[in-house]
């Protein structure tokens, strides 16, 4: 029943953020699409997927969106009743197919069994952060590149939009309570990564949420604009170094020592989780 | 016995989340679907805790916990964007 439930929920509010003319209230259903969607994930056992849905899906997404839409002055897109009658036959294919489909699937082995087998190699006893920084290292790490010169091109822009926030002395005092937890609380997810659930994107941008709210309660923080700016090519600068100064030694470029790999990863965790946090918090600011 | 409990109070959250979605869709104005989407994502936590509490997953907490950090902040941000526009009154 709380599964039906919440498959009802997840599909009306989809319908409703997609048909909706009012771009504000796409965006609220958006919010309520992607935690529900969290909450499908944690049905399905598939924790990482909820973690990052409840923090980025819910939350993130949702500031980038409102701010996105108050900014911009077009109303929602008129769909022609063509485009609508296509899209409707091709969903509608695709469901017939993963309803035949579907139930003839059998559970069978793949190439996860080979993570689990080589997970003594990599150093981290979760086999999500062991794929992501270890065995892919190359994809994490263009990955990381692709939103660190995403943000910087932001930048490039120079918008001249000034930031939402509030000059309320209730509000102020909320933000400076509730940042320390943040800030804790998404360290703890990122050294969890190591372990079990979580990880430095993660943790990163539970830290941009805390660090969104600061600012929208009209404070700043103590940094210099450089130091921000270090702050964010931390994690591709970090990661690459790392990188060059192994291959440097002979094992080949992000191919960690199986001694040193525990502590290696952990600092590269480190170095993505501020770095993912400030990204995020100068991609919702719009400017350093 | 505590199981009969757990089931019974997972049974009320998802009543909850249910009437408060219902909220959610047919609320007039803006806010009032933003509020009761705020008490879906306090529904969400408290249903979480309860999973927990059936299946003894420590991870839940961690995803209530992250749950319960950010939906307020959401419910800020909006509050902000949305209202300190001269249009939408406050």
């Amino acid at each position: 029943m709380l599964d039906f439930a919440l498959g009802i929920m997840l599909l009306s509010s989809a319908l409703v953020s997609l048909h909706s003319k009012d771009l504000m209230k796409s965006g609220v259903f958006f919010l309520i699409f992607g935690f529900l969607s969290g909450l499908i994930w944690v049905r399905l056992e598939a924790f990482d997927v909820a973690l990052v849905e409840i923090i980025l899906g819910s939350a993130i997404t949702g500031f980038l969106i409102f701010k996105l839409v108050k900014g911009s002055k077009r109303r929602a897109l008129r769909v022609s009743a063509f485009t609508k009658a296509w899209a409707g036959l091709v969903s509608l294919l695709f469901f017939l197919f993963m309803l035949f489909y579907l139930p003839t699937i059998e559970r069978q082995d793949r190439v996860g069994r080979l993570v689990y087998e080589n997970l003594h190699k990599s150093g981290v006893e979760s086999a999500v952060n062991a794929v992501l920084l270890n065995f892919r290292g190359y994809d994490t790490l263009l990955e990381v590149g692709v939103i660190t010169l995403a943000i910087f091109g932001l930048l490039a822009l120079e918008l001249k939009r000034e930031a939402y926030h509030w000059d309320n002395p209730l509000l102020q005092s909320f933000s400076k309570l509730l940042l320390p937890f943040i800030v804790f609380f998404s360290l703890y997810i990122t050294y969890l990564g190591t372990f079990s659930v979580g990880g430095a994107f993660q943790g990163g941008a539970l830290l941009a949420g805390g660090l969104v709210f600061f600012a929208l309660a009209k404070q700043s923080l103590p940094l210099k604009k450089s130091l921000i700016l270090l702050f964010m090519a931390t994690g591709l600068g970090f990661f690459s170094l790392v990188g060059l100064f192994y291959a440097l030694l002979g094992y080949g470029f992000l191919t960690y020592p199986l001694k040193l790999s525990t502590l290696t990863l952990i600092f590269i965790e480190l170095s993505i989780w501020i770095s993912t946090a400030f990204l995020l918090y100068t991609a919702y600011k719009g400017k350093l | 016995m505590m199981d009969i409990l757990y089931g019974f109070l997972l049974f009320l959250l998802v009543l909850n989340l249910l009437l408060g979605f219902v909220r959610v869709l047919k609320g007039p104005e803006l806010v009032d679907s933003m509020m009761a989407s705020l008490l879906l994502g306090t529904g969400g936590a408290a249903l979480l805790l309860a999973l927990f509490k059936m299946t003894k997953e420590v991870l839940y907490i961690n995803l209530a916990l992250g749950f319960a950090l950010l939906a307020g902040v959401v419910g800020v941000v909006f509050a902000i964007i949305y209202l300190r526009d001269p249009k939408n009154g406050v």
